[in-house]
């Protein structure tokens, strides 16, 4: 699986509709919706080494199975509230109780003095696009109820050569220039080329991309 | 927020065997061997952290737990000999062959490129629990300990640093001791479940048994929130039910709040 995000600052509300009317050709169906939130929390430490950094990120999909993604630097972790997720051997063996609470939670109660939450950025009720050679998700990025652009998420699924899914991006980037978008920023890196971790590699992107 | 209301008490080796076929009797059910591997952090003591947080609320440190499951084949190879009189060869600090090298690579990953391949593993083999828990409450009359703990389930890591000990000092965290449990667990009436274990302090490359010359007995009931009085006085009376039915045998009493608290200077303001 490979993926690729767009954020495109310099964009309108109703940019997403040309978007769709740029893509109707190729379009198999529209699937459905989704949303995402981007949370950014600052280290309050006082006496750290002036150029390590501060910052940590959690993105959470409505998509890719309700999970959570926090990262920090080169670490990554991917944590769920679905109780289905917690590996049966888990609860089994009494290291869960079964009932647990997002990251986030723990984050801005338990551990509040260490993190401070700065920033949120919200996409809700996206659409999702299909087409022959990807799936796309688009929405519109809302901070704090102030809009922020448009967010595109380009995914493939499968087994695809790095150079077709890039080929399949630039036909994209095609159509945004048809529409008159030049102006944005692109993320298709991975944490680590070595070792892939879909869920790792997408929420890094979207840091990439949403990060001031 | 899970509320755990728990009773504890403490057998010695001898007594182990009658104890589990009496309890299996008593639960109806035969016990089933777990092992667990918990790792516990606190806050990196080079960081200079506040005791309040943005609203100015006071916030007191407190060490972080992370849990996961130990392959019981690790523990003892012959699948026939894999059941509760297993641990019976564990009386002193000796873990009969067991590899302390499997915890340290759970923790820091693997160094070995060839073991690597993530996608092989199964799912509970990447994941954690991590969680934080409160000093049990405090009164004078209350018949069991409850102690509210809050939960989260680590699915998998990634990135170029992708072992969790990375993560959780990018979080802010060092490791601070390291604890190995093996025991039985009975599921009694009533949603109690009651364990009868052996732990292991693991320092260096080797292991001390904190548990020598007995057994920790842990009867217990969660529940899934702390709001939930119907819940909780439901679990309160099945752990007074079993107390009452254990005693003169095995006395099931409150254990200290003192040693389940997981702050950081616990010995301070009590």
């Amino acid at each position: 699986m490979s993926s690729a995000v767009i954020f495109i600052e310099k964009s309108a509300p109703a940019t997403i509709t040309d978007f769709h009317d740029v893509l109707s050709n190729d379009l198999i169906s529209v699937k459905e919706k989704w949303s995402f939130e981007f949370k950014t929390f600052r280290l309050t430490v006082k006496n750290l080494p002036p150029d390590s950094s501060r910052l940590m990120h959690s993105i959470s999909f409505s998509n890719h199975g309700n999970k959570t993604v926090t990262i920090k630097n080169k670490s990554a972790v991917v944590t769920s509230t679905n109780t289905g997720d917690i590996p049966t051997s888990l609860i089994l063996n009494g290291c869960s109780s079964r009932f647990c609470e997002s990251f986030d939670h723990l984050l801005t109660s338990k551990l509040s003095n260490l993190w401070t939450q700065r920033q949120s950025i919200k996409g809700d009720f996206g659409s999702t696009y299909q087409t022959a050679e990807l799936t796309i998700r688009a929405t519109n990025v809302f901070s704090y109820g102030g809009f922020k652009g448009l967010l595109l998420e380009l995914e493939c699924e499968g087994d695809v050569q790095d150079q077709d899914f890039e080929q399949r991006v630039v036909k994209i980037r095609k159509y945004l220039k048809d529409i008159g978008i030049e102006d944005y920023k692109i993320c298709c890196e991975s944490m680590d080329p070595l070792c892939k971790n879909f869920t790792c590699d997408l929420a890094f992107q979207y840091v990439k991309v949403l990060e001031l | 927020m899970v509320l755990q209301l728990c009773l504890t008490s403490a057998i010695d080796d001898d007594s182990y065997e009658l104890c589990t076929s009496t309890l299996c009797n008593l639960s109806g059910n035969p016990p089933v061997l777990f092992s667990n591997f918990t790792a516990m952090f606190k806050p990196n003591s080079s960081f200079d952290i506040e005791q309040t947080n943005s609203k100015n609320q006071l916030i007191e440190q407190n060490r972080l737990k992370l849990c996961r499951g130990v392959p019981l084949d690790a523990l003892e190879n012959d699948s026939e000999k894999r059941d509760y009189r297993m641990l019976k060869k564990f009386a002193d600090d000796d873990l009969k062959g067991f590899d302390l090298q499997i915890l340290q690579k759970m923790l820091h990953g693997s160094i070995d490129v060839d073991d690597m391949e993530v996608d092989e593993e199964k799912p509970s083999e990447q994941s954690w629990i991590l969680s934080i828990s409160d000093i049990p409450a405090a009164g004078s009359n209350r018949k069991v300990s409850s102690q509210a703990i809050i939960e989260s389930t680590i699915l998998s890591t990634g990135g170029s640093s992708p072992s969790v000990i990375a993560f959780l000092s990018e979080l802010g965290y060092t490791l601070d001791y390291q604890l190995l449990t093996v025991g039985v667990k009975f599921n009694m009436k009533h949603n109690v479940y009651l364990e009868l274990s052996k732990i292991w302090r693991v320092e260096g490359g080797e292991a001390q048994q904190l548990t020598k010359g007995g057994f920790l007995v842990k009867a217990f009931v969660n529940v899934a929130k702390s709001t939930d009085i119907k819940s909780i006085n439901h679990g309160t009376n099945a752990l007074l039910h079993l107390q009452k039915e254990l005693s003169g045998y095995i006395d099931l009493t409150i254990p200290d709040r003192k040693s389940m608290d997981s702050r950081l200077e616990n010995l301070n303001d009590i």
